[in-house]
């Protein structure tokens, strides 16, 4: 069975984003910075809710942010 | 289970790892003085089980007295580590950390059933209150350092 993974391309966004820091967008989405960590390291999966808040920060759609492949 | 504790620890897993100092540190002590209480009063029939109801109600309160203590210390010496400044970003409890409690949650829980189960095998086969009682209790100490083992192992390795 094919094993699938949610990545993202959180880390380039903030870099496109004026550099913007993990703390500002932890702040902007209203989680932790240890979360905007854990996500880009791709060792948590955030909710659909924080997904589209993330995705709305930087004003672009979801699927430009993380994506679902094997 | 392996875990690999790293000097940079966020703040939940630095309050995690202080809720199982505090467990040890108040838990095998006060188990050490009911079972001393217990060998010099040799309590018998309905007294027993008075014995260990009024441990383990005993043992709610003292709990949380002695946790609410270790973490206003641990509280005041992390503020002087970092010259009075407080994190403000300890206090934001997110989704991940939720998701982790419960994980840690649910598997010290599978623990006390495992140890309930075992409590109660134990009167079927007939044997002592005062070891059913024992083993609840035990069940109960390390169905909490698993919960608290396992978050920090989570906020480790990720969930």
């Amino acid at each position: 069975m094919t094993k699938y993974k949610i990545t993202n391309k959180i880390r380039e966004l903030r870099f496109h984003s004026q550099e913007m820091t993990q703390a500002e967008l932890a702040r902007q989405v209203g989680v932790t910075r240890q979360t905007i960590i854990a996500i880009e390291k791709n060792k948590y999966s955030p909710s659909l809710e924080l997904a589209f808040k993330i995705a709305q920060v930087f004003k672009v759609p979801i699927n430009q942010v993380f994506s679902y492949s094997s | 289970m392996y875990i690999k504790l790293r000097l940079q620890m966020s703040q939940h897993q630095k309050e995690s790892l202080v809720s199982i100092i505090s467990n040890i540190a108040v838990s095998i002590p006060y188990f050490v003085f009911v079972i001393g209480k217990y060998q010099a009063e040799q309590p018998r029939d309905t007294e027993e089980l008075v014995f260990w109801a009024t441990a383990i109600l005993l043992m709610i309160p003292v709990r949380i007295a002695a946790q609410i203590i270790i973490y206003i210390a641990f509280t005041i010496g992390q503020a002087i580590a970092k010259g009075g400044e407080l994190d403000r970003e300890s206090e934001l409890v997110d989704e991940r950390d939720k998701l982790i409690e419960l994980k840690g949650d649910r598997n010290g829980s599978y623990l006390f059933y495992l140890g309930f189960a075992i409590a109660m095998g134990i009167m079927v086969a007939n044997q002592s209150i005062a070891t059913m009682f024992l083993i609840i209790i035990v069940s109960g100490f390390l169905s909490e350092m698993v919960g608290l083992l396992s978050q920090i192992y989570y906020y480790q390795k990720g969930v």
